[in-house]
């Protein structure tokens, strides 16, 4: 039975429970964010967006996280959403909202912002990649990618005895001389 | 609010109480982290009326050691992982861990356990008059602190590979490492992803080593109860207030009242200032919110041509005192895959090539002592606004130690070595690392990070430069304790999860002493203020 409206107070912070945390206009951005972000390449070296399962992994993992914290949080990731849709002209000089950009372009936006002498415009991108990455590289076809040899993240593994015979064969056997530093080296010169 | 914790469970989920409560008890500690788990338990354990009360959820071990990386982020990590404190100047942005749920940030540890460097408590005693803060005076409670959570020295046997290219790399350019201790007993299993809990249930968060005792001896603990103010009464700390979080949407928050003579604020060095601010509290001395320290830390990720597998093995087993001078600790680590492959450069084809490596690389990582330069100020909600400006000689650290780790690994043999400064292409030799070191560029494109935030509401024996006394007591309240890393007078340099519950442990044995004393002056105070009426 519904509270009288009266006696309801609204909470005002979603901390209190679990909820989504973009509105339709973020998830829209994000999305578009995603698809570039983990885009892949085809057989052929062409660029492809990443899956409709991997995007829809990457927001939704990322949307729960917004949807359980604060609501300076969510402000605050609704305001980069701006920044993000609405810089490619001042990064790239694409007069076109990020959502709205071809896929490659919308990658060489992504590269430049990484890439910026402005370190504010680099941490822009982490702002949203790391978070999508994270659930994107959990499960699937991307977990599998980076080859880790367990089925799942929380699978266990009791590590055998390692004894150093894991060392690449390359490095000289122990006792060899010690490798100089730059500034050592520098000093010997 | 009314009459008693409306549950029999010893540990109750706030947000599933049909009501608020309106209790009273001899401590009311807010927080169960590494301080306030700490406080309640000896104090139950010295017979004395606990209450916790925990702003996060309870999750037991056995729900957390099945949560995925990402689901352990949304449940456990305040904010979700994203946690800035904004650079002023020429500062990176830097992301701080901190846990929110019953057992705090001890949850997400890579459990590795240090004392507080000799130098740092002889600069504590002789410099700022800290007597009782001496190496040994903690020296009891450290070793107790260590019995409980099983410190133990991780073997060389459990080093993953991709600790032991780095150790060799460092040995060729004369660097030493050290094993570390860490507190999961012998009952690591290598499963490298501590930061997001223990699969194997091998680490000792406060949650295992001290809550079932405190719990044992009729200590009771309210999850999702998040304290809004310490009360006041007669001058002296009284109880506090707040409500209860997470309940049925729409509806009123349930509100609960805690009265006890002594008040053990244990937040965590963020919050902890923000609930004594919102108290009222701070306006003698200027130590509240500032000077907060973070130990800056940077990591590389290195690529072989060989497999390395990095993921087997503990996430951290050595370190380094070989920079010390130089105000940085080198200290091996690794991390969850996806959370790795996420943090390597690139985007698109180019990420996914990297995270196509990952078998192939190594990570290692390094913290800086730094000076200090970050404040805890009220925020329009309730989170805070965390600020940082690093000292020049603090960030010229960081970048020197970008440098060594990557020297470590070209010197092991590395193919290239992904720096935390973005936009710069991977080294691939010594003369590359200098080369960035050498480079002018926004520091701000260094991806930073923190998990040791300190000294926000620091020890002093003076009020105009402290927060609270050596005893843990808040000079302007009376009955008011603060239990947790705000307390720290300076940056340690090292892991802080021991040296907290070292003091908080002191500050515990302490008031259980005192106790008495303490009430009978709460109940003077009162009837002081009952008959003035």
């Amino acid at each position: 039975m519904p509270l009288p409206a009266a006696t309801a107070a609204k909470a005002t912070d979603r901390l209190d429970w679990p909820q989504r945390g973009f509105s339709a206009w973020t998830r829209r951005i994000v999305r578009a964010a995603a698809q570039a972000i983990l885009a892949d390449e085809d057989e052929a070296g062409a660029l492809v967006p990443a899956s409709p399962s991997t995007c829809e992994r990457a927001v939704s993992g990322f949307e729960l996280s917004v949807g359980r914290s604060s609501a300076e949080l969510r402000r605050g990731i609704a305001v980069l959403s701006v920044l993000l849709e609405w810089l490619p002209l001042f990064v790239i000089g694409a007069p076109r909202r990020m959502s709205r950009l071809p896929l490659e372009r919308r990658l060489h936006y992504f590269e430049a912002l990484e890439a910026s002498r402005i370190g504010l415009l680099s941490m822009l991108l982490v702002a949203f990649k790391v978070p999508l990455a994270i659930p994107a590289f959990e499960e699937a076809e991307e977990l599998a990618l980076t080859g880790f040899d367990r089925p799942d993240t929380v699978a266990r593994r009791r590590l055998p005895v390692h004894d150093g015979s894991l060392l690449p064969a390359a490095l000289p056997l122990q006792g060899s001389a010690p490798v100089p530093s730059s500034s050592e080296a520098e000093a010997g010169a | 609010m009314s009459g008693e914790i409306p549950s029999a469970e010893p540990i109750v989920h706030g947000r599933d109480l049909a009501r608020g409560f309106d209790e009273s008890c001899d401590v009311v500690v807010i927080g169960s982290g590494a301080g306030g788990a700490v406080v309640a338990t000896l104090l139950a354990e010295a017979g004395l009326r606990v209450i916790v009360l925990e702003e996060g959820p309870y999750y037991r071990p056995a729900d957390y050691q099945s949560f995925r990386p990402s689901e352990s982020v949304r449940r456990l990590f305040r904010e979700a992982g994203m946690i800035t404190a904004f650079g002023v100047g020429q500062t990176p942005i830097i992301s701080l861990t901190m846990g929110r749920a019953v057992g705090g940030s001890s949850l997400l540890t890579g459990g590795v356990c240090f004392r507080i460097p000799g130098e740092v408590h002889h600069r504590w005693v002789k410099d700022l008059g800290l007597d009782e803060l001496s190496e040994r005076a903690l020296d009891p409670a450290y070793a107790d602190v260590e019995r409980r959570i099983a410190a133990r020295e991780v073997p060389a046997k459990m080093r993953s590979a991709s600790t032991s290219l780095f150790v060799e790399g460092a040995r060729r350019l004369g660097i030493e490492m050290h094993p570390l201790r860490r507190n999961t007993g012998d009952d690591c299993e290598g499963n490298a992803r501590c930061n997001f809990t223990c699969p194997a249930g091998a680490k000792r968060s406060v949650d295992v080593a001290y809550l079932p005792s405190a719990v044992e001896h009729g200590a009771r603990v309210v999850s999702d109860a998040l304290v809004q103010k310490v009360l006041l009464e007669h001058g002296r700390a009284a109880g506090v207030e707040g409500r209860l979080l997470g309940g049925e949407m729409g509806a009123p928050s349930h509100r609960f009242r805690v009265r006890a003579p002594v008040v053990v604020a244990a937040c965590g060095a963020v919050h902890s200032p923000l609930l004594l601010m919102a108290s009222g509290l701070g306006a003698r001395s200027r130590a509240l919110g500032e000077q907060l320290t973070l130990h800056p830390a940077v990591r590389v990720v290195a690529r072989f041509d060989e497999e390395v597998n990095g993921w087997d093995g503990s996430l951290q087993s050595v370190y380094s005192d070989h920079f010390a001078g130089e105000g940085i600790k080198l200290v091996g680590v690794y991390t969850a895959v996806n959370v790795l492959a996420a943090s390597l450069p690139g985007v698109g084809p180019k990420l996914r090539r990297r995270a196509r490596d990952l078998p192939r690389c190594a990570v290692f990582g390094a913290m800086i002592h730094d000076e200090g330069g970050g404040t805890v100020r009220l925020g329009p909600g309730r989170e805070p606004i965390l600020t940082y400006a690093m000292a020049p000689r603090d960030l010229a650290r960081l970048r020197r130690s970008i440098t060594i780790l990557s020297e470590m690994a070209i010197a092991a043999g590395a193919r290239e070595v992904f720096t935390s400064v973005f936009g710069f292409p991977a080294l691939r030799s010594m003369d590359d690392a200098v080369a960035l070191e050498r480079a002018s560029y926004d520091a701000r494109r260094i991806e930073c990070m923190a998990f040791h935030p300190l000294g926000s509401a620091r020890a002093a024996n003076d009020p105009r430069r402290g927060v609270v006394d050596q005893g843990g007591e808040c000079f302007e309240l009376p009955g008011l304790f603060v239990a947790d890393g705000s307390i720290l007078p300076t940056s340690i340099g090292v892991n802080s999860q021991v040296p907290i519950m070292a003091m908080a442990t002191r500050i515990a044995w302490r008031l259980g002493e005192r106790f008495r004393r303490i009430a009978a002056q709460a109940r003077a105070a009162s009837s002081v203020g009952l008959s003035a009426l």
